[in-house]
């Protein structure tokens, strides 16, 4: 058994889906290679957070946890239909290597929403649980303005990006905004 | 980050030179930090990924800095949902939307304004921010040296900042709102510092042929002249006040006003324009109420036959203080 089939057999252990002598074999190759645990331990880490469980995306580190644990090798998962992880599917490596790894592995994860077929990303999920950091300083978002407004919006904050103090606090913040704001939401 | 350190140095070096820091050590330290930082953010070749947290959202882009002589370029480019990228050099901010097929290209004001008022204020920053040094940290496999900036009220976010020990460049900021709370977080996972790296690497990936392209004309910046204008911000949080002003024409013809307020470290914009048909335009292209995206807020209200936008990285009850304070004055600036 190769590499590859052994994590499709991890995977398939995490979401219920192997038993008997499969599952017994694939729980061998978890206790002696500490590599392959890493693999479990990252499958969980996805299927958590598309079910909804995000409380393990809470630690500041969760990014940081998630390339490291990727940088080697970047494969992501996606469900084939619900909340339940069902199978590994392989993407090839990109050019980048492992630089792009972290990137290409979060993005399957804010992905799985549009496999499901579900316009916005679960609520909930995902993300860091910021729940109670909004405090009344978010009362809407960008997206849920009318588009016009959300471009001329738009325009405001590039414009505005040119005069933020340049001091201290760095100047990507603004185009990091515009940058992560999906119209496709 | 392009353009940032000439001004960032002559704060810096005002603020030590400043009593109130020369006392504290631990400022001075802080300010050192914060100057090496300037100076990594734009001197240096490297390219990594990034997680942005905002509200419940996290996002992946990419970052790649380049230098060529003396020409600096910066592309950022998200890594999930539609492409989208955003490219800064010297001279120009490119933003391109595939999916929208529209490509902005902004020229760069010159930072002219700016620096002329900053170091005559930087001694006050103290009275509206707390700085201190936290224990190192480590970020993206690298340590850190971790720097605190509190705010002293609850009309602009905190800071923390941390370092790259070796570089000085930011690995990981944290915008906070007043209580502590982190409202938006950056981090690198991934940063390959390369002083080799190629200037074609931060060139535009999308592909714009056809898109639908706005090239706004170039806006003049001046200083704030006081008195001489016509709007009256009548309620400002404390520390902020008006730095820059300019009045710009729009696509159409109409004109923009365009306000900055600074309390030195934070900004915010204010955007002013014609509302001829008000109820017309609550249903159109302006915005009525808050809004926010990340830790960036806005308000938008009418006000004597005016449109006024207000945007800023700060928490929102700011951008609608300073909205709902505004009184238009006659031409000399009088209410």
């Amino acid at each position: 058994m190769n590499a590859d089939d052994k994590k499709q057999k991890i995977s398939a252990l995490a979401d219920g889906d192997l038993s008997g002598t499969g599952s017994w074999q694939t729980i061998k190759h978890l206790t002696e290679d500490s590599e392959l645990r890493g693999v479990w331990e990252r499958y969980h880490l996805i299927g958590d957070a598309i079910r909804g469980e995000a409380t393990r995306f809470a630690g500041r580190s969760v990014a940081q946890e998630v390339s490291r644990r990727l940088s080697a090798e970047p494969t992501v998962l996606v469900p084939d239909h619900g909340h339940r992880l069902r199978r590994a599917v392989y993407w090839a490596r990109p050019a980048a290597g492992g630089a792009l790894a972290a990137g290409v592995a979060i993005l399957a994860v804010l992905a799985v929403p549009r496999f499901l077929g579900l316009e916005r990303p679960i609520q909930g999920s995902v993300a860091v649980n910021l729940s109670g950091a909004h405090g009344g300083v978010f009362s809407g978002g960008w997206r849920h303005v009318d588009p016009l407004v959300e471009a001329k919006l738009n325009r405001f904050l590039v414009d505005h990006g040119e005069y933020v103090t340049p001091a201290s606090v760095p100047r990507v913040l603004p185009y990091v905004s515009l940058v992560s704001y999906d119209a496709t939401r | 980050m392009v353009g940032a350190v000439p001004l960032l140095v002559g704060v810096l070096l005002f603020w030590m030179a400043t009593p109130q820091l020369r006392a504290d050590e631990g400022s001075q330290q802080i300010l050192q930090w914060m100057g090496k930082m300037g100076h990594a953010i734009r001197a240096l070749s490297y390219e990594g990924t990034l997680v942005y947290l905002h509200g419940n959202q996290l996002e992946a882009m990419q970052v790649v800095h380049t230098i060529a002589g003396n020409q600096e370029r910066e592309r950022l480019s998200s890594l999930n949902g539609d492409p989208r990228e955003v490219v800064l050099d010297s001279n120009s901010i490119t933003c391109v939307s595939p999916h929208s097929r529209f490509v902005s290209v902004d020229k760069r004001p010159a930072h002219l304004g700016i620096p002329s008022l900053l170091p005559g204020r930087a001694d006050e920053l103290g009275h509206y921010y707390e700085f201190r040094a936290e224990a190192d940290g480590r970020v993206a496999d690298r340590p850190t040296k971790v720097i605190s900036i509190a705010p002293r009220d609850p009309f602009r976010y905190g800071y923390r900042i941390q370092l790259d020990k070796e570089s000085g460049l930011p690995l990981k900021t944290d915008t906070l709102t007043p209580d502590g709370t982190p409202i938006a977080q950056i981090m690198y996972t991934h940063l390959q510092i390369d002083p080799s790296l190629a200037h074609s690497a931060s060139a535009p990936r999308i592909n714009a042929e056809g898109f639908t392209e706005r090239r706004p004309p170039v806006p003049t910046i001046r200083p704030m002249q006081h008195g001489a204008d016509r709007w009256v911000f009548a309620d400002l949080p404390a520390g902020f006040r008006p730095s820059i002003h300019d009045v710009r024409e729009q696509a159409d013809g109409s004109a923009l006003e365009h306000f900055v307020l600074s309390d030195g470290l934070a900004s915010i914009s204010v955007y002013i324009e014609d509302a001829d048909e008000p109820e017309e335009a609550k249903d159109d292209h302006d915005l009525q109420g808050p809004a926010a995206i990340g830790a960036v807020n806005a308000f938008g209200h009418q006000l004597s036959g005016h449109q006024v936008t207000v945007v800023g990285e700060v928490p929102a009850a700011t951008v609608q203080r300073v909205a709902e304070g505004m009184r238009l004055g006659n031409e000399k600036g009088q209410p």
